[in-house]
C-alpha cells in the first residue's frame, strides 16, 4: 500500500490505513517519544503516548499529506511527549537550552507565523552537519553521547558544533546576521 | 528575555534526519491499544496464537500446528518483545539457527509449564515459557514498585504458602540445571550458572496465565549451553516477593523438569574474534585504565579479554566496557549486563595489574556479519567487518 492510499483509507475510516502507518512509523515515533521521556516514565506510559500520536493521525487524517506524514508524526510525537513531561514537572535535559535575547530583538517583534519562518530560516542556514546535530539535540532530544555515536564523532566535537549552532541562531534571531 | 531553544523549534517540521531506533516499548501493545481505541481489532492477536501454540505443544500429534504457528509469529513477538522490538528477518533466521522449539509441556500439581522457544550460544541460554496455573490461581502483574517474581527457586528462608501459613524453604528445592555427560555415561551433574527472570507483558493480569523469559548464564564457563549432551532444568514453584515484606508469597508449587538441550552444529562458525590492538582507556570515576586485548562476539554474548590497573575503590571491579555494537543499518545493540570471570579475580584487589575476562549478553540476537564497528567506552571505535 502506498502512503496516499493509506491516508485515503484513514479518511474513509478504514483501520487498514492506520495499520499501514503504524507498521511503518512506530519505530520512528517510539524513538522520539523515548528520547524525550526516557526514565521519567515507564515504558507502558510511553506506549500510551505513542498510541496517542497515532490516534491523533486517525482523528486528523484530513491534515495528513502524502510524503509529509513522517514529519507530521514526528512533530506531534514531540509535542505530546513534551506535554507529558511537563505534566509531571520535568524538563528536557538538554545542553544550555536557553537563549538570552534582548527585548527589542527581531524575533520578539514578530507574529507567531513570522517567528516560525524566521526560525526555520535560521536553522536551515546552519552548515549541514551543524544543522543535523542541532536538530538531533534540540528537536529530537538526543543526548550528546548518542549523537556522538550515531554521527561517529567525538562528544567534544558535538558540543562545539552545538555551541556554534546556538551562537548562529542567536545572531540570526536578533537580526544581527540578516 | 529568555527563550528556550527546544521551544523555539516547536513549530518546525523535520523529516530529513534518520533516527536509529532506540526504545524499550512493545510495538505489539501499541498497535493493539491504538486499534482498541478506534474500535478496531488488531489483526494478529499474539496471545491467542500463543495459546494455540501452547495447546499444540501439549499434544504431540499436533506438532505440525506448532510449526505452522511459528510461521505466523514474528520471533521477536514470540519472545514476548523480550528483545525490545520486532526482530529483523536476518535475526529471525539466526534465532532459528541457534534456537529450538519444544514439543512437550510439563504438568505438576495442576500447573502446566510449556516451554515455547529457546535460543542459546555457549554462554547464554534464553528460554521463553508459559505458565498456566490451575483455574482460580491469579498470576498477577507485579510492577517494579511493588516487588518481583522471584526466580522459580526457593531462595528465601521462609515463605507464605497458599493457605497463609509461614513455612521454611527446603534448600534442595532450588532451581537446578543439570548436564548429562553422555560421552562418559555419567549421571546428572549440576552445572554452574546464574539466572534471571523477566515477566512478559500480559494482556490479562487477572487470569492464571503468565509468560516468562528465563536467562541462564554460564558461571565461569562451567556450563556450555549450546553444545552436546542433554541438559535439564528443574524448578519447584513460583513465588512473589513484595517490597517491605521479608518473606515471599507462594503462588504454586510442583516439580517441573524440562529437557532444554540444544546443540547447533554451526555454532563454531558463529563467532568473531577481534584483535583490539591493546586499546587503552581511562575510567575517571574510579581511576583505572583498561587495556583491551581481544573481543569475542557470538550472537548472544560478548567476551572481553583485558587487563586493568587497580580501581581506587576496593569494591569496584574494573570493567571492560561499556560496549555497544553499531550495526551497518545504523542501529545500536547494547550489552545488557557484565559478568566477571571469578577465577581471574583475587579479593581484595592485588596492587598490581589484574587480568580479567568480562562477559555480557546483548539485548537482542546479533547477526555478526551486520556489525559495522564496536564502540568502546563511549568513544573508541574498533572496526569489525
Amino acid at each position: 500500500m502506498r502512503e496516499e492510499k493509506a491516508i485515503q483509507k484513514m479518511r474513509d475510516k478504514d483501520p487498514d490505513g492506520l495499520r499501514f502507518l503504524m507498521d511503518r512509523y512506530i519505530p520512528y515515533v517510539s524513538t522520539i517519544v523515548w528520547n524525550i521521556l526516557r526514565s521519567a516514565m515507564t515504558s507502558e506510559d510511553a506506549e500510551e503516548v505513542v498510541s496517542d500520536v497515532f490516534l491523533a493521525a486517525w482523528n486528523q487524517a484530513e491534515e495528513l499529506i502524502a510524503g509529509k506524514v513522517k514529519a507530521w508524526l514526528g512533530a506531534v510525537a514531540r509535542h505530546k511527549a513534551k506535554n507529558k513531561l511537563r505534566q509531571i514537572g520535568q524538563e528536557l535535559p538538554l545542553e544550555e537550552d536557553v537563549l538570552i535575547l534582548a527585548d527589542d530583538s527581531l524575533i520578539e517583534r514578530l507574529e507567531r507565523e513570522e517567528e516560525r519562518r524566521l526560525i526555520r530560516q535560521a536553522v536551515d542556514r546552519l552548515e549541514p552537519k551543524d544543522r543535523e546535530i542541532f536538530l538531533r539535540h534540540y528537536y529530537f532530544a538526543q543526548q550528546v553521547s548518542e549523537i556522538s555515536r550515531e554521527m561517529r564523532m567525538p562528544e567534544s566535537t558535538v558540543k562545539t558544533r552545538l555551541r556554534r549552532g546556538r551562537m548562529k541562531l542567536k545572531e540570526y534571531l536578533t537580526g544581527r546576521d540578516l | 528575555m529568555e527563550r528556550k531553544i527546544s521551544e523555539l523549534l516547536d513549530g518546525l517540521s523535520v523529516d530529513d534526519i534518520e533516527l536509529k531506533s532506540a526504545y524499550m516499548m512493545s510495538t505489539h501493545r501499541i498497535k493493539e491499544k491504538t486499534m482498541g481505541r478506534i474500535g478496531a481489532k488488531n489483526k494478529v492477536n499474539l496471545k491467542w496464537l500463543g495459546r494455540v501454540a501452547a495447546v499444540a505443544a501439549v499434544l504431540a500429534t499436533m506438532t505440525v500446528t506448532v510449526f505452522a504457528a511459528d510461521t505466523v509469529f514474528n520471533e521477536g513477538a514470540l519472545f514476548g518483545n523480550f528483545f525490545g522490538m520486532m526482530l529483523s528477518d536476518k535475526q529471525i533466521e539466526l534465532v532459528g539457527d541457534i534456537g529450538r522449539t519444544f514439543e512437550e509441556s510439563v504438568t505438576s500439581n495442576g500447573t502446566t509449564i510449556t516451554p515455547i522457544r529457546a535460543v542459546a550460544d555457549e554462554d547464554h541460554y534464553f528460554l521463553h515459557l508459559r505458565v498456566e496455573a490451575p483455574e482460580g490461581v491469579v498470576l498477577p502483574d507485579v510492577s517494579e514498585e511493588d516487588g518481583y517474581y522471584y526466580d522459580f527457586e526457593n531462595s528465601k528462608s521462609y515463605y507464605y504458602n497458599v493457605n497463609g501459613s509461614k513455612v521454611p524453604h527446603d534448600s534442595n528445592r532450588r532451581m537446578k540445571l543439570q548436564y548429562e555427560f553422555n560421552m562418559y555415561g555419567e549421571s546428572l551433574h549440576n552445572m554452574g550458572f546464574n539466572h534471571g527472570v523477566t515477566v512478559l507483558a500480559d494482556d490479562d493480569p487477572t487470569d492464571n496465565v503468565k509468560e516468562f523469559v528465563i536467562r541462564l548464564h554460564s558461571e565461569s564457563n562451567l556450563a556450555i549451553f549450546n553444545g552436546p549432551g542433554q541438559k535439564y532444568l528443574t524448578f519447584y514453584g513460583l513465588y512473589i516477593q513484595r517490597w517491605g515484606q521479608y518473606d515471599g508469597q507462594e503462588l504454586l508449587t510442583g516439580v517441573f523438569n524440562i529437557s532444554i538441550g540444544l546443540n547447533d552444529e554451526n555454532r563454531e562458525n558463529a563467532r568473531l574474534v577481534i584483535d583490539a590492538d591493546d586499546l587503552s582507556y581511562y575510567n575517571e570515576e574510579y581511576d583505572f585504565t583498561v587495556t583491551l586485548h581481544e573481543i569475542t562476539i557470538t550472537p548472544l554474548t560478548i567476551t572481553l579479554d583485558f587487563t586493568s590497573t587497580t580501581p581506587n575503590n576496593t569494591y569496584i571491579f574494573a570493567k571492560g566496557g561499556p560496549i555497544q555494537l553499531v550495526m551497518k543499518d545504523g542501529s545500536i545493540v547494547e550489552a545488557m549486563e557484565a559478568y566477571y570471570d571469578a577465577a581471574a579475580h583475587d579479593w581484595p584487589h592485588p596492587d598490581s595489574i589484574v587480568g580479567v575476562a568480562d562477559y555480557s549478553n546483548f539485548k537482542e540476537p546479533v547477526v555478526l556479519e551486520d556489525i559495522d564497528y564496536i564502540l568502546v567506552g563511549g568513544e573508541h571505535i574498533i572496526d569489525v567487518n
